[in-house]
């Protein structure tokens, strides 16, 4: 990822880290950077500790909630659920998002014509 | 836990300065992510000690992670905001008061003072209570304060004119002076374990109302009756100011911004209160004042330093939320 990359991806992680969560129902941070790497085809390789900082900022913004499930193998780990505060913040972060790739398609197009 | 990745939580722990349950868990949660990357490390093929050490290097430095954290958790709420700011006050509103209830409103306040205290400590020591706690400690330095010249007196009668002071008398003297040491760095070296900034900000209050207690007796004391409300204007407008530095301690999440406002503030409140009651202290007298503010800010930042965060917390599984 270079260094422009980065930067779009700097003002986008959490609204990344809501989508997955949303979608997934609920994960814990490790299956999170699995999720995020795979999907993104390894474009997206979150540094691992800026992760749990970022979901407890969600965390405490009642964007999240955390809880602690025990696993069937290994250790217990904290999984995170999307709270109805932060569903509602995603959809409008997605919708801005949208609109806004869509304008950029659209000057593109414009400058290609 | 392998030893590399409990030196490495330690690292972590030891600059994170959060209330213990919430480090506890961080600590775990940590804990939980390196040993799944080391599992799927070894699964994969890679060596016991390769896997170790390239999970904790996909990490991140064990410093910048715990500033990240600690950032993330520390910013307390508007209620917690009011809850630290609202000793300094109601303690400024005392100076400030009716001399006609001083003496009862004094009695409440620190009958609030010591429950609230109390209270805070049973439950979890959130960073609102140690701003009470500071006033709790306040009447331990005052007895210490007012005993002093009594001490002194019998000193001088002592190696002047060899009048010794009756033995009860001494020895009452000195398990107070015993005690309230004991306690004072009983307490102080809890805090300091938890947080050093914190600590500082409990003892804020006490050069102030030193400054105040030492003018009073050079005044004539506290016992001829006399209302010193000269005196008590500037303390009370220095604890108002240290009451809004506490707002802004809670809401910033930068540490090194909470330790400069802090200091910052601190000395100025010392030196504004010093300045009004004696008039022009001059520029040894401030660099004295500036010298002892800076103390109560270095001196548990080095014991910090030295003592660490107390007990680990690696062996304690994490609180179920």
């Amino acid at each position: 990822m270079n260094d422009y990359s980065a930067n779009l991806l700097h003002g986008n992680t959490d609204m990344l880290i809501l989508g997955l969560i949303d979608e997934l129902d609920s994960a814990h941070g490790y299956q999170l950077i699995k999720e995020m790497e795979r999907r993104s085809n390894g474009f997206f390789r979150l540094k691992e500790g800026t992760l749990y900082p970022l979901l407890r900022k969600l965390e405490n913004e009642g964007l999240l909630e955390g809880k602690w499930k025990a696993a069937s193998n290994g250790p217990e780990k904290r999984c995170y659920l999307i709270t109805p505060k932060g569903k509602e913040i995603l959809d409008y972060r997605k919708a801005s998002w949208r609109d806004f790739a869509k304008a950029i398609n659209m000057v593109f197009q414009t400058d290609a014509v | 836990m392998q030893p590399e990745v409990r030196t490495y939580l330690e690292e972590v722990r030891s600059h994170l300065y959060l209330r213990t349950d919430v480090e506890k868990q961080l600590i775990a949660e940590l804990d939980s992510h390196l040993q799944q990357n080391i599992e799927e490390r070894l699964n994969q093929g890679q060596t016991k000690d390769e896997a170790i050490f390239q999970a904790i290097q996909a990490f991140g430095k064990a410093e910048e992670v715990a500033r990240l954290l600690y950032e993330a958790c520390c910013k307390g709420t508007w209620t917690d905001a009011l809850k630290l700011s609202l000793p300094h006050f109601l303690a400024a509103a005392l100076f400030i008061s009716s001399p006609l209830h001083k003496a009862e409103f004094l009695l409440l306040l620190y009958g609030v003072f010591i429950s609230v205290s109390f209270f805070g400590w049973l439950r979890g020591k959130p960073d609102w209570l140690f701003s009470w706690l500071g006033y709790t400690l306040l009447p331990v330095f005052a007895g210490g304060f007012l005993l002093a010249p009594t001490i002194s007196q019998a000193l001088r009668s002592a190696f002047g004119n060899g009048a010794f002071p009756s033995a009860g008398l001494t020895a009452e003297v000195a398990i107070y002076y015993l005690l309230a040491i004991w306690l004072v760095l009983r307490i102080s070296i809890k805090v300091i374990k938890r947080d050093w900034l914190l600590a500082s900000l409990m003892l804020a209050p006490l050069p102030i109302v030193g400054c105040w207690m030492f003018h009073v007796q050079q005044a004539g004391g506290f016992y001829t009756g006399v209302e010193y409300e000269y005196f008590n204007q500037p303390v009370s407008q220095a604890l108002m100011v240290l009451g809004f530095t506490s707002v802004l301690f809670i809401r910033m999440r930068r540490r090194v911004l909470k330790a400069g406002v802090a200091i910052t503030v601190s000395a100025i409140s010392m030196m504004g209160v010093a300045q009004s009651l004696r008039g022009d202290i001059g520029f040894f007298g401030l660099m004295g004042l500036s010298l002892v503010s800076l103390l109560i800010f270095i001196i548990p930042a080095i014991t910090n330093a030295a003592i660490g965060h107390g007990d680990s917390l690696l062996d304690i599984p994490a609180a179920d939320t």
